[in-house]
């Protein structure tokens, strides 16, 4: 997984710097103990996106999950 | 209102942040995931996730299932054990025993074997 993103902070930082790009908002509706819920939304309000973004117990399936469910508005290698 | 039902695979692995061992739930047909450090944190975060992973207003009923893949130990056998369990503590409670005492006598070391008395 060398050069994936892994934590966190970078994992946010990234979806920020993307999501500008794509004239997105982003959403934090909610958190959990492992999880902070991210809704992406485009200029008409809509919800393009809904994940759970992993804060602790990053483990490889969660990144790749999370790769795959923003896949289709960032392109597949987002998160390298 | 119809209830909802979502299945969660869940599966041991590795935290990149720990480096310990954490329970992982990837919802099917759904997106997301969780974690916990024990299964009954695991479960208490499928179920805080399982409407906003639907699409679903917390108002809609729905239920959450596991898929436990555990490496050499088949599903089916996970399975047929739980609903074992589940029937046996189902007698136990017709016999008159507690929730709690059922569950209790069935945790106790080998060797203590149950009567019939009726």
């Amino acid at each position: 997984m060398a050069g994936v993103l892994s934590s966190y902070a970078e994992i946010r930082d990234r979806i920020y710097q993307l999501a500008r790009q794509h004239g997105l908002r982003v959403d934090w509706p909610e958190k959990t103990k492992s999880r902070q819920l991210l809704h992406l939304v485009d200029a008409d309000q809509v919800v393009v996106a809904i994940t759970t973004v992993p804060v602790r117990g990053i483990t490889r399936e969660a990144l790749e999950r999370l790769g795959a469910d923003l896949e289709h508005l960032f392109g597949k290698d987002w998160m390298v | 209102m119809t209830e909802h039902t979502l299945i969660f695979k869940v599966i041991r692995s590795r935290a990149l942040d720990t480096g310990t061992d954490v329970w992982v739930a990837l919802p099917e047909g759904a997106p997301g995931s969780v974690s916990g450090d024990t299964l009954a944190e695991l479960l208490e975060e499928a179920e805080a996730v399982k409407h906003f992973v639907l699409g679903l207003s917390k108002d809609v009923p729905v239920r959450v299932e596991f898929v436990f893949e555990v490496p050499g130990v088949p599903v089916e056998t996970i399975d047929s054990y739980r609903q074992a369990r589940a029937r046996l503590i189902d007698q136990l409670r017709q016999a008159g025993l507690s929730e709690q005492d059922s569950a209790e006598l069935l945790t106790l070391p080998g060797g203590q074997a149950l009567r019939r008395t009726a």
